[in-house]
Parts: structure tokens; sequence; C-alpha cells
């Protein structure tokens, strides 16, 4: 890399690893900043139990981990495409609220059940993924564009995309037809009905990534190629085949990523990608940037620690506390939580 | 068959309409000036300018309605408390690559947005703060007595005058301070941080001085925004105008400061005139198609044109 | 030894598995010309990284001038007189030749904001001197007919050349020339290693060089320092290292590779 300063930060290398670990363990700083994770995580939910009793905590974070589900699946494709292609995606936010309004389309306006919306919702964003590295990237990068003239790009892909929806559906919030307003008690905690769906959906389209990133051939030839582009091309690595990939991946997730969202929250408006940007930095800064793993522990921990804020704080500032984060992380560990630092010239 | 739209010429011949459109320009003109300096000269990412345009402004407001300051100790404190926000923001990320400060200083504008919305107490939230431009309007009334009486209906035109008389003794303040030695750090550690590094120049530090320009530029054009709208609210201040200020830059073109201007004319007349199409939609909708253009203009810019109209196409690679 | 003006002990400097560095120990005396040798990927221009503050050390200490350096930025580093020239060049390339020589040059007030201001007279006249200077080092490496030319003109060998001219601009103690004559025609190289001398003759300025050619480290030096895979081979004499089996090993050994 062209005279990176001495104190940039690389994405860090990805050991392969070894043997049946728990998925997490893939992190490639080693199961120490894992231990030290959680253990830090242990403690503060201790002291929050000790202080506000364990009821409020545990209830918050459920809450927490409903948000932490759809931050992760957000915060796992922006993390891939920096990996692999080296560009910081500020459209990425943007694909979530297309997610939502595809299934607001299909499931409101055309009438289709919610499970089949949901999946059109993943399939169009996913293709709208791939248009964009058809017809924007994979011609940018071969011209050799530089680091700002992608990342504008991103930004006026954003902006179509965003105020493209709100022309056609206004400002106005718009529903799915799901139910928010049931419940289920359980232990003495409440869930919606809808949030818990969302929470199983989420958790296991999120270890299904995992197994994938890990287990499958593709995983690791994304992973491999996240590394470093031009090692990959060398050694026979079908490098088009893998960046298609990553991009169905990477939109797709984004896309159930928003319709989680408006289904756990309620309603949608065209800003709501954009919002919620922010916090998926945040969980990609602090899991390490490029890092997958990192990305989906990162998005868990940020839904985790704004929820738990509520306790301490006005809940109209929780949005602020991924903010908060984003700036320790950067003053603390630069290379988030499961990077390894790296010093290049 | 009614047509689908209709484009009525005659606002584009009206003084009102070019004077919007001049104050726009102007103020946006100073907000990317900002940009400039960063981008064009320094080779930082800064995406987050209408954050400082956002914390000068309402730091401006606060202190003279909330504090009871007056306007003009006010804006040299509310320019200090945004240069020290640019600094605070910098100090974490402009060691690390490029693209971290992106990213912070984006989640860093819409934090500010947040809090103007969510503050009420100090910002008045949606329902906006009022009533910090009264000495002002004394000042514009002077003005406007200075001015022949067939002008005196125009009462922004004191704006206009000021705006742009600022614009040009920034440009020409920017361009002496680009010609001195301490421009040439700049464009060394744009070019090249480990060279500049080796020769002894503190690039942080550097780095530190351009962000906090640019914010106390984005404060500047802040208030001129504030004394234009006599009305501070959150949805003037979004994150996203600071890329209408990118479009402006590259449009104008990348390490030049005399395009800031032209980049910013073009920009608004052509913005201002989107709102003359008669198009069968509700307003929010016509805002959109405003961003729309916004973005596809933004792409296609900096896909077929880096160079913009003044630049070299060579300053669009920064290096990563 | 007392005159010593650089002491590397101990460095140890790892990228992932690689050790590049692997306990790398000498000393470089003051007023010397001392060669640092060893096969490709021996440590180093990770050394020269480790010791001039752009990457910092896992182990080890590294001592300036009675100073420890470790932790000290970079820019610090160079300001206390130790400045290093890069393998791969260096030239700001959409800047002119000249810009490339008066940024280098140290206690320009007009380099700090408020120099600019309230020092403009200052500012203009070190400007002048910086630019005689400047002038009179580009003409003594063949360099004024391209004063006014962009850095992105000149060709690899003339990169080298104003690479070097620039670090004599920040008038150094020290100066650490990572391969200086790669590339480098050998009449010009020659002109190069005389001036070499002639700084060390006249300001007693210390050399620490990375070279590949033998004749250049066995007739210009004064000390040799072998590396191979991160640690220190040999250390001593022109002839003593030249001769020295295991200096001959590393070499024949990386040439088998
Ligand atoms: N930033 C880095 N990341 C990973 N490995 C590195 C890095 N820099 C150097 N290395 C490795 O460290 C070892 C030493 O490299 P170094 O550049 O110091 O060698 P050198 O002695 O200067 O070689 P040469 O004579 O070819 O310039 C090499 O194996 C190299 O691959
Ligand atoms: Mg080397």
């Amino acid at each position: 890399m062209a005279g990176a300063a001495d104190t940039a930060v690389e994405p860090a290398p990805r050991d392969e690893p070894r043997g049946a670990a728990p998925a997490l363990a893939g992190l490639s700083g080693g199961r120490g900043p894992l231990l030290v994770t959680v253990a830090i995580v242990a403690a503060i939910a201790l002291v929050l139990i000790v202080a506000y009793g364990i009821h409020d905590v545990a209830q918050r974070g459920v809450n927490g981990l409903v948000s932490g589900s759809y931050f992760a699946l957000g915060a796992v494709g922006l993390t891939l495409v920096y990996g692999t292609l080296r560009l910081v995606n500020f459209a990425h936010g943007d694909l979530l609220t297309f997610g939502a309004y595809m299934a607001f389309l299909a499931n409101v306006t055309w009438g289709v059940p919610i499970v089949l919306a949901t999946l059109f919702a993943v399939v169009a964003t996913a293709a709208l993924g791939v248009l964009s590295e058809r017809v924007m990237w994979r011609p940018m990068r071969g011209r050799g564009a530089g680091m700002l003239q992608l990342l504008l790009m991103t930004l006026g892909l954003a902006f179509v995309i965003r105020y493209g929806i709100q022309m056609i559906w206004g400002t106005f919030p718009r529903r799915l037809e799901v139910d928010v307003t049931d419940s289920i008690s359980f232990l003495g905690l409440r869930i919606g009905r809808t949030e818990l769906i969302v929470v199983i959906v989420g958790f296991v389209v999120l270890l299904a990534v995992g197994l994938m990133l890990r287990r499958t051939s593709l995983g690791r030839q994304m992973r491999a190629l996240s590394d470093d582009m031009g090692l990959a091309e060398v050694t026979g690595i079908d490098t088009d085949r893998v960046v298609i990939a990553t991009w169905i991946f990477a939109a797709g997730l984004a896309g159930l990523a928003g319709v989680l969202y408006t289904a756990a929250i309620g309603t949608m408006t065209p800003n709501l990608g954009f919002f919620l940007l922010l916090s998926l930095f945040a969980a990609v800064i602090l899991g390490g940037i490029g890092n997958a793993f990192g990305a989906l522990a990162g998005g868990l921990l940020l839904g985790l620690a704004q929820e738990w804020s509520t306790l301490v704080i006005d809940p109209r500032w929780k949005v602020a506390v991924g903010f908060g984060i984003l700036i320790l992380v950067l003053f603390v560990r630069p290379q988030g939580l499961f990077g390894r630092k790296e010093r290049t010239l | 068959m009614t047509p689908v739209f209709a484009v009525s010429l005659d606002a584009l011949t009206s003084a009102d309409f070019w004077i919007g459109v001049g104050v726009l320009a102007g103020t946006y003109t100073i907000f990317t000036l900002g940009l400039q300096l960063n981008v064009g000269f320094t080779g930082i990412i800064n995406f987050g300018q209408a954050g400082f345009m956002a914390i000068g402004a309402y730091s401006m407001g606060i202190l003279v309605v909330r504090a009871g300051w007056s306007l003009w100790a006010a804006l040299p404190a509310a320019t200090a408390i945004a240069m020290a926000a640019g600094v605070l923001i910098g100090l974490p990320s402009l060691r690390l690559r490029a693209d971290y400060f992106a990213i912070v200083t984006i989640a860093f504008a819409e934090i500010v947005r947040y809090v103007a919305q969510n503050a009420r107490g100090l910002t008045g939230g949606n329902q906006g703060l009022l009533g910090f431009d009264d000495q002002w309007l004394d000042v514009s009334d002077t003005i406007l007595g200075w001015l022949p009486a067939s002008m005196q209906d125009q009462f922004l035109l004191p704006l206009l005058i000021v705006v742009w008389v600022t614009v040009a003794i920034l440009t020409g303040l920017l361009m002496l301070l680009q010609r001195s030695p301490w421009g040439r750090v700049l464009r060394a550690i744009r070019e090249d941080e480990d060279a500049a590094r080796a020769l002894g120049k503190n690039v942080l530090a550097y780095k530190l001085q351009s962000i906090a320009l640019a914010a106390a530029l984005g404060a500047i054009a802040g208030y001129f925004l504030a004394l234009n709208l006599s009305f501070l609210s959150p949805e003037s201040f979004e994150p996203q105008f600071t890329f209408i200020g990118f479009t402006i830059l590259i449009l104008g073109g990348l390490a030049n400061y005399v395009g800031v201007a032209l980049g910013s004319l073009i920009m608004w007349t052509l913005l201002e005139a989107t709102r003359f199409i008669d198009l069968p939609l509700a307003a929010e909708k016509v805002a959109a198609l405003r961003f729309v253009i916004v973005g596809v203009a933004l792409i296609l810019l900096v896909a077929f044109r880096p160079q913009g109209l003044l630049g070299k196409r060579q300053e669009m690679v920064l290096r990563d | 030894m007392t005159d010593e003006l650089l002491r590397v002990e101990e460095v140890v400097k790892r990228f992932g598995g690689v050790h590049a560095v692997d306990g790398a120990t000498f000393a470089v005396r003051g007023g010397s010309i001392t060669a640092l040798i060893g096969p490709n990927g021996a440590g180093k221009t990770t050394l020269f990284n480790v010791v001039t503050g752009f990457q910092r050390a896992d182990r080890g200490e590294v001592v300036y001038d009675g100073r420890t350096v470790g932790g000290r930025p970079a820019h610090a580093i160079a300001r206390c007189g130790m400045v290093r020239t890069f393998q791969i060049t260096k030239a700001l390339a959409a800047m002119p030749v000249i810009d490339n020589m008066t940024l280098a040059a140290p206690r320009q007030p007009g380099e700090h904001l408020a120099g600019v201001i309230a020092r403009p007279y200052a500012a203009r006249k070190r400007e002048k001197a910086v630019r005689e200077r400047a002038r009179e080092l580009l003409a003594r490496y063949g360099l004024e007919q391209k004063a006014d030319d962009y850095a992105g003109t000149l060709s690899g060998g003339q990169r080298k050349l104003l690479e070097l001219a620039r670090v004599l601009m920040v008038e150094p103690r020290m100066v650490l020339l990572d391969e200086p004559m790669a590339g480098v025609n050998p009449t010009l190289g020659g002109k190069l290693l005389e001036h070499v001398h002639a700084l060390r003759e006249q300001e007693g300025t210390t050399f620490l060089l990375i070279e590949h050619d033998m004749e250049v480290v066995m007739g210009h030096s004064d000390r040799v320092i072998c590396m191979a895979q991160g640690r220190v081979i040999a250390d001593g004499e022109p002839e003593a290292v030249r001769s020295d089996p295991r200096v001959i090993d590393a070499y024949l050994g990386g040439a088998a590779r």
C-alpha cells in the first residue's frame, strides 16, 4: 500500500481457524480479545444489575438483541464490501431503506404475504448491489479511480436511492402488514411477537453467514480476497465471481436488515437507512473494519450498549451512544476489538 | 391534454430569483472553501462540513438568544467553538487512514443534527430558534439606506453584498495562505505524508489546523444561512448539505479556490431553477428531486469529469 | 564507545509471523560513514523505519545522541537531526523540484499560521536564504535545469538525487540513506559519494547507508554492518566483514534461494 502512515490501521489478516471452535472464535485477534470483550460486557452487566435490578437489565438486554440483530446484519455487508473492494460504501444504509420499501411494495401494494415479500426485498436489494457493481464500481476500478472518487460516488448513489424512494413514496411513514402490538411474556420479560421473529430470523441468518464464511470455499475465498485482492488474483481465486458473490451477500443482508428493522420498529421512512448508517459504522469499527466476524459481534454489542444506556440516560440519546463508542474505539483501539494492528510503510 | 410539466421562464428574469440564488451561492462558496482547503489542499476527506456549519450557527444563536450576548461577540465565540469541535473530531481520526476520517465526520454531522433536534431546551428542537438577528437587521437597514431608491425594496440585497465581500476576502486570504510556506507543507502532506514527516513536519498538527480552519469557514457559512432564514432549524443543517458542497467542489475543480465560487453559482442556479419546474408533485417530492439531481450530478461528474471546470485531472486521484 | 551517535539494542520488529528485525544490535560512531549490507529481505529497511520512528519496535531500544527514540514521532526525530531517505523515492511529484527543496528547510517562521500572519518579513527573508541554498545544492547534483519543473517529470535516478539533496536541506547531523545509488548513473553516483565524504569532513555529518554494491561499500565506508534474517551477523572493518565466512554464507545462501 502506497505509504500508509505509521499509525495506519490495516484490516487484520484473518487466520484460518482450526478445529471445531465456535463461530466467533474465528475473530482474527485470536481468543484473547474475545475473552476480554466477554469479560467487559459481563462486568458492565453486573454493575447494571446491582444498580437497576436484574429484571430491567434483562429486559433491555432483550431489546438490545433485537436491535443488535439488524445492526449485525447491516454491518457485516458493509464490512465485507470494505474488505474485498476497499470501498467504504456510504450508500449501504440506503440499501437497507431500499429493502424495506421493496418489502412494502410487495407486501402492501401487491398484497403478497410478508414472508414472500421479505424474500422479494432481499432478492431485489441483492440485484441492486450487483447492478451497482457492474455499472459503477467495476468500471471505476478498471480506470484506477482514487479513494475520493469512489467515496463520492457512493454518496451520489446514496442520494439517488434515498431521494428516489422519497419521490415515489414520499416521507409519510409506511407500515408493513405485521402485528407490532401482540407480545409474549417469558420469565417476566416482554418481547413483541414480531420482535421475537426478528431476533430469531436475525440470529439464524447470522449463524448461517458465520458458517458460510468459515466452512464454504466461497466464504474462504471472500475472506482471502478481503486480505489482498492482488494476491487472491495470482493465487487463482476467480475474483470477479467472488466480488459478485460479495455484493449479493452484502446487499441481500442489508435488504433483510431493512425489513427486520421496519418490522421491529413498526414504520419506515426514506431516511431510515441513513439514520442507521452511523450505528452500522460504529459496529464495523468496533469489530475491526474489514472483519466479518467482528462486524457481527460489533452489531450485537452495539445493540446491547444502546439499550443498556437507556438505564442511565434519557432514551432519546441512545443514538449518540453509537457515536460515543465510535470515537472511543478510535482513541483507544483503532483496529477495533478483534482487529490486529498492522503498520506499514 | 394538459402538459405534464411546464416551465415558466419569467422567474429567471426576476431580481428576487437572482438575489436569492446569489445569497445561497455565496454562502455555499464559503462553506465549500473549507472543503477545498481540506480535500483539495490537505488531502483529508471532510464529510462533516454541515456539522461544523450547524455548530457555528447554533452556538451563535444560543449565545445571543439564550445567553443574551451581543451578536458581534457571539460570532467570534461561535467560530472558536466550531474550530474546537474540528480539533476534537480530528484528534482520534486524523492519525488513521483517510477513510476513517470520512466516516467519523459524516457520523459527527449526523449527531450534531440529532442534538439540534433533541436538545430542545437549547436549540428549540424542531420549533427552531428565532430572534438572533436584530443587530444584523439594523446594519442591513443602514446598508439599504446607502443604495439607490430603486433597490430599496430588495431587503436581501445587503446580505448579498456582505456575503460576496466576505467570499472575496476569504478567497484572497486562502490563496495567500496557500502560497506561503505553510501552504507548501499542506501540499506536501497531500502528496505524501511520510515524505513530509521524514522532513520533520508535524503532519497531525497541520491536518488539525486545516480542519479547524475549515470548521471556521463552515461556521461563517452557517451565520449567513441563519441570517438569510432568520431562523435556525435542524432541517437547514442536515448532513446531506455537505454533499451539495462536494458537488460544487468537483464542479469548480479540486485544488482551485476560484473554481469554488464558479461551481457554487452554477449549482445554485440549477437547484433554485428546479423550483420553477411545475411538476404535478407534492413539495416533499420536488425537494427529493433536487437531491436526486445532486446525486446524479455528483456521480457523473466524478466518473466523467473529475477535474471539474477549472481543476487538473490528476488532482482527483488522492492516494489512499 | 564514547563517541557513538546511534545505538540499536536488541530491536525486534514482527509482521504477523515474519520476524523482519529479530534482535539487531549495533552502534554507529559520530562522523563515520557506516554501510549496512545484507541480502534482500534481511530487514535493513525495516530497521531504518524503526530507527526513524516510522514504525514502532516490538521490543528493544534505539538511542540517538544519548536519548531513547522509542515512541517519539517520526517528525520529532527528524527535527533532532536524524533524517532518512526512502528506498522507493518519495519525490513530491505534483510540486516543483525547487519546492521539494525549500519545503525541507527548518526554522521557516512562515510554516506556522502565526508566523505567516505576524512575521511575514522574517518568513520572506528566510525563504530567500533557503532558495539560495536549494539552488546551490541542486546545481551540485546536476538538477539546476530542472528546478522549476514538476518533480514528477524527473527520471528515477534524478529522483534519488533530489531526495538526497532534499535531506541535506534539513541540515542533518545524521543521514540514513536507503540504497541511494540504486539507478543512479556511475558518474553521478561517484559525485554523490564525493559529496558524502565532503559533508563528513566539513560538517562532521554521520552517514548510515544501505548499499548492495560491494565496490562502493568497500571503497567508501569506515565500517560495515551485515544483516541477515533480521540479525546482525557481522560488524567491523570493511575488509574483515567481506572475508567473514558468515557474510559470504548469507549472500550465497540468498543467491541460491
Ligand atoms: N509492512 C510489512 N508487512 C509485512 N511484512 C513486511 C513489511 N515490511 C517488511 N516486511 C517483511 O520483512 C522482511 C524484511 O523486509 P525489509 O524491507 O526490511 O528488507 P530489506 O533488507 O530492506 O530488503 P531489500 O534489500 O530487498 O530492500 C521481508 O521479509 C518483508 O517481506
Ligand atoms: Mg530495503
